[in-house]
């Protein structure tokens, strides 16, 4: 039992990492118009894509 | 004759846009295809159900105009420009749903080089575009409605709209903050449920108690601003006894960490924060999503007008920059946007909007016209005499923008009843600590106060209620019935007197024509007269008679068109003349040779739910009034189809009038559409704008109905009998736990700890109560 004196603080300390992440993403504004921003990166994907062909053709 | 309309769209054809081909002229090459097509496949029938032009989408035939005073300076830099020195500009965008027009309003700034960024919400429908100042706004607008969308400025503080944002993000983290460290506590509480001692219990309570700490210090803070809200107020609520309660758990548990022996309660007191916060949260984003009354109101005062300057130009300005003395255009179908008498022109004008007057009223050189009707046939010029804001309308918007604060109710039935409850039990948990001060036990004390308090936890109110109501609330949006504030529902249920405004509300807005012959029909005579007529009746008895006709036009000679009449002419030397008929069941006649041969009567098409609404609602008990600013002979009748059930009839009425009427009942709904029933819609207990209405009503009503007026008027009360028979349930089941469980804290049955697991339980069994009823909401509503 006593990995448990340290998974404990790992855990807490792993736990407070996301926290962190989570903070990070909402204050970026990542969970403000959920529903945009999903398809937005679908588009960005495409035109990436159509860029790469051009350049091809060129 | 010189064919000027598109054979496709009916619209005039422009100069040097014509397009000829076999099957026809048009005005653009679309249309030449659309048509084309509709006729190869047979479906050539669309031509005949067609009765009016098609809605031109697109700009490049002349109408950049319209957005023209959006480049205006003044306006931009006034209205427009951010802190950074650039335009922050946002459109709410109508008719935008799906990811291909995300798609492609976002690839603005890919046609047009000068814009920044271009970024659009799905949820809210608005269009966010950045851009330098002095740029090309009109051309943005021309290209979203050349996309075929609507855009409509949205002229919003931009300060007020990123504090706002600033503070959702604020709430979003502290919700996120507190359930990872109420999940993270309960886990490691789990351990203490099963029985672990020792050592190695120590070290889990005070991991919990390091991961209580941000709940108690961050995510408990709004509780904190309420309780010294609360001593600077005198305003009680919840919160003030769960800052209480959860201060002083948290410091008798942390003494009984540091000590090593009693009960700690950090999974409790974090529980309860994060509950309660995202109760908060799931409520407040349901208001959001729902109508944002701000955003409603700045559309209404965005339109631009023509005004006519001293070179004579005219230029499209802003209606906020019109002064007095200025010179509007109006032209046909325009909104005037600001006071004025007519300095050219003679046209019949729309007033509906402010004195609920269904027929066009014929206004003439020198005579006042007011803001927010609308011209329906010839051109003219006003002078203007009230800007937009001190005209009759903006004074009625004021008066309703002063008015605005005092809607603020809160959710108030659970609140009262767990107030009570709470001041109650707090005083008893008081109570019952100093009993066992004075017997020289004052832990007993604690432990029983505080379990008391626990116990008590107004979650099963503050937390299932309010989700209670916002779903019910989302299952009424489904069925397009949106409500802006949970606080309508009881009114709604508790109200005794329903006022319904007749036009456009009992009536589906349109009218129908019923031509009867009493001599040889003269249908084409008819058919010319209406033609040429300036009367914006005469479109729709045109539509009546090409409907029951085959007629075609006829050389009239002599036409005028009589002011206050009707048009006359002269044919085959008859001489015929159309004049208006104020009898029971005709409208207007024609005459030919001054003897009548025609009756034409214009009925109100009424809402087929009429008489079957007014039935449910009078074997409710509500008293059905009808209230309306048309005249007595329109209002009685639709009063008659109700079969006796309406209670009384209010006809001609003015705004102020109408507002006075609902004032006089008490409980009182107003169901109306127009910004004539602005008033009455904010001053009755619940005012409901119904399909279609105006900005205005919008904001001014607790309620939108986004179709059918009356059929949803019948839903909203089901929907809303439903939801308060849950709250009721909710408080039943809740004041019946309350007073059993607390009773046995208070004797020391229930130990602080098991007040904790039984807490959550009892939300639990709530929760399952509430959703069983609300799957039955589903099945009143579908019926």
């Amino acid at each position: 039992m006593e990995v448990l004196f340290i998974l404990l603080p790992a855990t807490l300390l792993i736990a407070s990492m996301f926290v962190g992440l989570f903070v990070f993403s909402v204050s970026k504004g990542q969970f403000e118009e959920v529903e945009s921003s999903g398809s937005r990166a679908i588009f960005e994907d495409k035109k990436q894509n159509s860029e790469g062909k051009e350049h091809g053709t060129k | 004759m010189i064919r000027d309309t598109c054979d496709h769209c009916a619209n005039e054809i422009l100069p040097g846009t014509l397009v000829e081909a076999k099957s026809g002229v048009y005005c653009c090459i679309g249309c030449r295809i659309v048509r084309e097509n509709l006729l190869d496949n047979g479906m050539g029938e669309f031509y005949e159900f067609r009765n009016t032009p098609l809605e031109r989408v697109g700009n490049s035939l002349g109408q950049e105009s319209k957005f023209s005073y959006l480049d205006d300076e003044q306006f931009q830099s006034e209205k427009l420009l951010g802190s950074d020195g650039r335009l922050s500009v946002r459109f709410f965008i109508e008719g935008a749903r799906c990811q291909a027009c995300l798609w492609i309003l976002e690839q603005i700034p890919e046609r047009l080089d000068y814009v920044d960024y271009s970024r659009f919400s799905l949820d809210k429908s608005v269009l966010e575009i950045g851009m330098p100042f002095k740029s090309k706004l009109s051309e943005v607008a021309s290209l979203i409605q050349s996309y075929g969308y609507k855009a409509h400025l949205v002229l919003e503080d931009s300060k007020a709209l990123e504090l706002k944002r600033k503070a959702k993000r604020a709430e979003l983290i502290r919700l996120g903050v507190s359930f990872a460290c109420a999940g993270n506590i309960m886990l490691l509480s789990f351990s203490a449920y099963a029985g672990l001692e020792g050592e190695l219990r120590r070290w889990f309570d005070y991991a919990s108690l390091i991961l209580c700490l941000p709940v108690i210090s961050y995510g408990a803070l709004p509780f904190y601003r309420s309780t010294i809200g609360f001593i600077n107020s005198r305003q009680f609520s919840i919160d003030v006894s769960v800052a209480f309660g959860i201060v002083l758990g948290f410091v008798a548990s942390a003494i009984h960490v540091i000590q090593g022996k009693g009960d700690v309660y950090f999974d409790t007191i974090s529980m309860l924060v994060f509950l309660l916060l995202g109760s908060r949260f799931l409520l407040d984003s349901a208001r959001d999503k729902g109508m944002n009354s701000s955003e409603a109101r700045s559309f209404f005062s965005h339109t631009s007008a023509k005004k006519l300057l001293k070179n004579g130009d005219v230029k499209e300005v802003h209606s906020s920059l019109l002064v007095p003395g200025d010179v509007m255009v109006i032209e046909r179908g325009d909104t005037i946007l600001a006071d004025g008498e007519i300095i050219d022109g003679v046209s019949y004008i729309n007033e509906s909007a402010l004195t609920g007057e269904s027929f066009p009223v014929r206004k003439n050189i020198g005579d006042m016209v007011f803001a927010g009707s609308e011209n329906q046939s010839e051109s003219i010029q006003v002078k203007v005499i009230a800007s937009s804001s001190e005209s009759k309308m903006g004074r009625i918007l004021e008066k309703l923008q002063s008015n605005w604060g005092r809607k603020t109710k809160l959710s108030r039935i659970s609140d009262s009843f767990s107030k009570k409850i709470v001041i109650v039990v707090t005083l008893l948990a008081l109570g019952v600590y100093i009993y066992f001060h004075f017997l020289g036990r004052p832990e007993i004390g604690f432990q029983r106060a505080l379990a008391m308090i626990i116990i008590t936890c107004p979650c099963a109110l503050g937390f299932n209620i309010p989700l209670a109501v916002m779903i019910g609330m989302r299952k009424l949006a489904r069925f397009g019935i949106i409500l802006k504030d949970d606080s309508v529902v009881e009114n709604v249920k508790e109200s005794k007197h329903v006022f319904l405004d007749k036009t456009g509300t009992i009536t589906s807005g349109s009218r129908d024509i019923k031509l009867e012959w009493t001599e040889e029909p003269e249908a084409n005579v008819l058919y010319s007269l209406e033609l040429r007529s300036v009367h914006p009746l005469g479109k729709e008895v045109v539509a009546a008679i090409k409907a029951g006709y085959d007629v075609q036009e006829v050389e009239l000679e002599d036409f005028h068109e009589v002011p206050g009449s009707g048009p006359r002419a002269k044919y085959n030397g008859d001489e015929f003349s159309i004049r208006p008929l104020r009898s029971e069941n005709t409208s207007f006649g024609l005459f030919k040779n001054e003897k009548l041969i025609l009756k034409a009567n214009v009925v109100d098409e009424l809402d087929v739910n009429f008489s079957n609404v007014v039935d449910y609602l009078t074997a409710k008990g509500k008293k059905v009034f009808l209230l309306s600013g048309d005249s007595k002979q329109r209002v009685l009748k639709a009063s008659k189809s109700a079969l006796g059930k309406i209670e009384r009839s209010f006809y001609e009425v003015s705004p102020e009038d109408k507002e006075k009427i609902v004032n006089d009942y008490s409980k009182s709904v107003m169901l109306g559409d127009g910004v004539n029933d602005a008033l009455a819609l904010k001053n009755a207990s619940v005012g409901i704008a119904a399909n279609g209405g105006v900005d205005l009503a919008l904001s001014s009503s607790d309620i939108y109905f986004c179709s059918g007026g009356l059929e949803s008027l019948r839903r909203l009360y089901q929907g809303c009998d439903q939801i308060v028979s849950i709250l009721k349930t909710n408080v039943f089941i809740a004041l019946l736990y309350n007073i059993i469980f607390i009773f046995l804290a208070m004797i020391g049955f229930i130990s602080p700890f098991s007040a904790a697991v039984l807490m959550p339980l009892s939300s639990l069994t709530l929760l399952g109560v509430s959703f069983f009823m609300l799957s039955r909401l589903d099945r009143v509503l579908r019926k």
